[in-house]
């Protein structure tokens, strides 16, 4: 009797880890194409995504992360079938490793100073160099990162000798991607950040953003290509991002559609 | 029937064997990983001279020697009236040490957030009267590795506390002894080995603490950019890349056998064990 009893509880003890294992590999629709985006694309990439999925057969997983982090990652070998950078260099370091070729520009989008919504210590890039504010901006490499700094040296003549030096001298953190610069602003911890135009929409009325002179600062171009080996569905998304809907849903959140 | 036990004894032994060997391979392959990389990769001993390498090492170093100092000085006596008392809800007492042992640091950055934030509890009105954020400063960083890895040391002292034998305390106090001075060449010379161990504990995890310090503290380098920080750092950028990160990690390899070294020959009752 004992022996039944405990064989029963091992049995259910098997079949709830069976069902277990089936919950977590999914429902068996064949393997989905993964998609290594940058983080300032982690709401308009999911959208493309859901409507990409309701007209094909294939479905797509999103990994969002600084497109230099993301590029690295691909160099070392993670398993992915598209990269989208938010900007050129890193796209350079995948297909300087073979993994990519010919990419696509398939948006562009604006650059911003961010302040939280009741600070009014700052109101415009030219005030960054100004003494105690707490800057936040991206590591240099990834590419709001890189974008922020060009503007602040292509500023340094205009607006005097030391701005680029006092601004610089301004940064408390130097943060992973643009959406961890987008929190600490949103917090309250940064006086200030610099951030894609974008994210300061998704942020709402949380933050205020200055839009970065673009004689300072060019458009962020965005650019997207399948990667070595990837299955044929991987071109289709691509073409889907830069087809008329595609670039119908990133007008939609705020990008200057590019491709077409 | 003999005979059926002592193979079923051969096949027991060769299971324990095997699942013993497969667990060491796994703890040694990614050493090899890394030591096989340094190997082939010139720019690891290169990058473990710069100025970001050596800057982050020396943040680390004293950032997580006074964590574990400030665990010594106030946990000590948390850790003892614990192993002392029998008030109700003590229990719940040692829940709350314990608590940050079992939440992922990622939580306790954003609990501190919260709380000494520029908006939180304490850190809101702590601005707006004396101007002082903590956030992005190194004494964040102290924070977080307090708040992460001190319960590592209270838990330790508190069962190294609890087995002193009481007998001996008695003794002293009837021999005219301060209950300090008890304390001091009873309790915690019998403890010694329990203390030592909590204090090693609590300064490797106070040296690996990422999750907290990234969200509480930010990151940049020379001011609260840590080790754990900065090989995240290096693995997501191009220029330092997976050879900078290596390079680190070794460097901390090194520190932490360095510490367990020192930490077996201070105490020679536990290498025996």
């Amino acid at each position: 009797m004992r022996t039944t009893g405990r064989r029963g509880r091992g049995l259910l003890l098997v079949a709830l880890l069976g069902a277990l294992l089936g919950f977590a590999c999914g429902p068996d629709d064949g393997d989905p194409i993964v998609v290594s985006a940058a983080s300032s694309l982690t709401d308009v990439f999911t959208e493309l995504a859901e409507a990409f999925e309701a007209e094909h057969e294939s479905t797509v997983a999103l990994n969002f992360g600084a497109s230099s982090a993301l590029a690295v990652q691909l160099a070392e070998g993670a398993p992915a079938h598209v990269f989208a950078s938010a900007n050129v260099q890193q796209m350079a370091v995948v297909v300087g490793a073979d993994l990519a070729e010919d990419p696509a520009v398939f948006a562009q989008n604006e650059i911003v100073v961010v302040t939280p919504a009741d600070r009014g210590l700052i109101e415009g890039f030219e005030d960054l160099s100004s003494d105690g504010v707490r800057l936040v901006l991206a590591g240099p490499d990834v590419p709001i990162g890189a974008y922020a700094r060009e503007a602040i040296a292509a500023a340094n003549e205009a607006l005097g000798g030391e701005f680029e030096e006092r601004v610089l001298a301004n940064v408390v953190s130097e943060e992973a991607n643009v959406r961890a610069v987008l929190t600490k602003v949103e917090l309250g911890e940064a006086d200030a950040g610099i951030v894609y135009a974008t994210d300061a929409a998704v942020a709402g009325d949380a933050v205020e953003a200055y839009r970065v002179p673009s004689e300072f600062a060019p458009p962020a171009e965005y650019v997207i290509a399948p990667l070595a080996d990837a299955p044929d569905a991987a071109q289709a998304f691509v073409e889907f991002v830069l087809s008329e809907e595609g670039q119908a849903i990133l007008e939609r959140h705020g990008f200057t559609p590019a491709g077409g | 029937m003999e005979l059926r036990s002592a193979r079923a004894d051969v096949i027991a032994l060769s299971v324990v064997v095997v699942l013993g060997a497969l667990f060491a391979l796994y703890f040694v392959l990614p050493l090899a990983g890394l030591g096989a990389r340094a190997a082939s990769d010139g720019e690891v001993w290169e990058l473990a001279s710069s100025e970001a390498v050596r800057s982050a090492l020396v943040l680390s170093l004293w950032t997580s020697t006074l964590s574990t100092v400030l665990a010594i000085v106030l946990g000590t006596p948390v850790a003892y009236w614990l192993a002392r008392t029998n008030v109700r809800g003590r229990t719940a007492l040692d829940a709350l040490v314990d608590l940050p042992i079992v939440l992922p640091p990622t939580v306790a950055g954003v609990a501190l957030l919260t709380a000494f934030g520029g908006q939180g509890l304490i850190g809101g009105p702590l601005a707006e009267a004396t101007g002082i954020r903590l956030t992005f400063t190194a004494a964040a960083v102290v924070m977080a590795q307090f708040l992460v890895a001190a319960p590592f040391y209270v838990r330790a002292a508190r069962s190294g506390f609890a087995a002193v034998d009481q007998q001996f305390e008695r003794v002293a106090y009837t021999l005219g002894a301060s209950r300090v001075e008890t304390f001091l060449r009873i309790t915690v010379p019998q403890a010694r080995g329990a203390l030592l161990a909590g204090v090693v504990l609590c300064w490797a995890r106070a040296l690996g603490e990422l999750g907290a310090t990234l969200i509480f503290a930010g990151s940049l380098e020379g001011r609260t950019r840590t080790m754990p920080l900065a090989i995240i750092d290096a693995f997501e950028r191009t220029s330092l890349g997976l050879s900078g990160a290596v390079s680190m990690s070794l460097i901390l390899l090194v520190v932490a056998f360095v510490v367990l070294v020192v930490f077996r020959l201070a105490t020679p009752g536990t290498s025996s064990r």
